[in-house]
């Protein structure tokens, strides 16, 4: 009777060494998960800084009822943080405003030129007179062909209520030390000598206006005179001036600066913080002070009355 | 070693001699091969999916040295990767004495103590982390490799072990 032997069957190790391999890979497929959610959350920042420029802009934030006011030193404050931020390269403005205050124009322009970054302007509705100057600082402008661009003018009108307080026997009795102290009151009528001064003011800055377009835009101060009669163009229009770089949108605009930065752009959208007391504020306290200020300011006197934009 | 040993069949001796240096090579490239597809493929998704895409090494290193965070986050990910190919050919060794690849180029690794340990395993693949002072194993490992008389790197010589390959002598 043959003696019968025991076998022993050993395990595959080619099994073993594939349960392994799974077990290393479910778990790298676990750490590198959690590792992109941390990218998602604290990591994953744009390259590209985008910018609102919207509404009228003013050196200070002031309220009002009816349009929408971006105080300089808030886009000042994007552009800077931009600028300071590593991980942007590039910064786009999103331009959807009529303009504003000369100097809240040059302000941000001021900030462009700082930044040292690449930048581009993205008209949209409308980015005319200090808008413009502002994306006239950018290193490429883009508007659609239905934008309004341009306007390169200056105006300092207001409304005089020198009538108005007569018919209801109110009288104004000047007080000035300063024979010009209180030129541009709307409280009674301006003299001649005074509109000359004044329109000179107005010239100077135009002429600024004028010499920063034909500058940034590289255009002939001339030519840029000749359009600077306050009209705006269409895109288009403005495209074939010289005024516009691209036709085209926010596509367009970004295709320019990744092709100046030489990598894929992904945004870093800048956007006022708006906190749920902020709204309160601005439903409550903040119509409530423009309604007050409105009737006031009609009343009272301003210091400064001459209010120069552009 | 257990195969072997079932193939010393009588008439037919075994013995270790060191491996020979291609196909050393070429079991870790076999390897790294198979952990690119498997153990590491989770960790090139995530890189992939967080980083834009360059259109150059200079992009690509503009991008790095102007984004501190991000290089930081890919320095952690490069060690626990390497921690993941650590486990890997040291669980590997110290289980089977052989890797994937080294058992398709019939090369095992003997350990010159009674039996392989699991810190032998770990200590002669600490050359995969990145990391200081074992990345300088880089460089000293394979002039060991060409000049030790049983061509052992010095990972191989500190844990005692040696790759081999076996001669069946008639």
């Amino acid at each position: 009777m043959p003696s019968s032997k025991k076998i022993v069957t050993e395990r595959s190790p080619l099994r073993s060494m594939l349960w392994i391999i799974v077990f290393l890979t479910l778990g790298s497929m676990l750490v590198a998960n959690s590792f992109s959610f941390l990218q998602k959350s604290e990591l994953k920042e744009g390259n590209i800084a985008v910018i609102p420029v919207k509404g009228v802009i003013l050196t200070d934030d002031a309220n009002s009822f009816s349009m929408e006011i971006t105080p300089s030193s808030e886009i000042v404050s994007f552009i800077e943080d931009a600028a300071a931020d590593d991980s942007i390269r590039a910064i786009l403005l999103e331009v959807n405003s009529p303009g504003g205050s000369a100097v809240a124009a040059e302000e941000v322009a001021f900030a462009i030129e700082q930044a040292g970054k690449p930048t581009a302007a993205w008209i949209r509705d409308i980015g005319t007179s200090g808008a413009y100057w502002i994306a006239s600082s950018t290193d490429h402008i883009v508007a659609s062909r239905m934008s309004i661009v341009g306007s390169i003018g200056v105006t300092a009108s207001y409304l005089q209520f020198s009538g108005l307080l007569s018919d209801y026997n109110i009288s104004y009795q000047r007080l000035v030390a300063g024979k010009y102290k209180d030129i541009g009151s709307p409280l009674r009528d301006m003299t001649r000598e005074e509109r000359i001064l004044l329109q000179r003011q107005l010239d100077l800055v135009h002429g600024f206006f004028i010499d920063t377009i034909a500058e940034n835009r590289n255009l002939s101060r001339v030519s840029v005179a000749k359009m600077a009669t306050g009209m705006f163009f269409v895109g288009s229009d403005a495209h074939a001036k010289g005024l516009v770089d691209e036709l085209g949108g926010k596509a367009a605009a970004l295709a320019y600066l990744e092709s100046e930065i030489g990598m894929n752009g992904t945004l870093h959208e800048y956007a006022r913080e708006t906190s749920f007391l902020d709204l309160l504020s601005s439903v409550f306290s903040g119509q409530s002070f423009s309604v007050g200020q409105g009737i006031g300011s009609a009343l009272v006197d301003r210091r400064s009355s001459v209010d120069v934009r552009i | 070693m257990v195969a072997h040993q079932r193939l010393n069949l009588p008439g037919q001796r075994m013995f270790a001699g060191p491996a020979l240096l291609w196909k050393r090579m070429a079991a870790l490239l076999l390897d790294v091969l198979l952990l690119n597809f498997t153990v590491l493929y989770p960790f090139r998704n995530a890189i992939q999916r967080t980083l834009p895409a360059f259109d150059s090494m200079g992009a690509a290193f503009a991008y790095l040295t102007t984004h501190p965070s991000m290089q930081e986050a890919l320095v952690l990910l490069t060690f626990v990767m390497s921690l993941f190919v650590l486990a890997y050919f040291t669980l590997m060794d110290y289980q089977f004495s052989t890797t994937p690849g080294k058992s398709l180029l019939r090369i095992a690794v003997l350990s010159e103590t009674k039996k392989m340990t699991l810190w032998q395993s770990l200590l002669r693949n600490l050359y995969v982390l990145p990391v200081f002072p074992f990345f300088l194993l880089w460089i000293i490992d394979p002039a060991c490799l060409l000049f030790s008389p049983h061509r052992q790197r010095l990972s191989e010589m500190l844990s005692k072990t040696r790759t081999v390959e076996f001669h069946a002598l008639q």
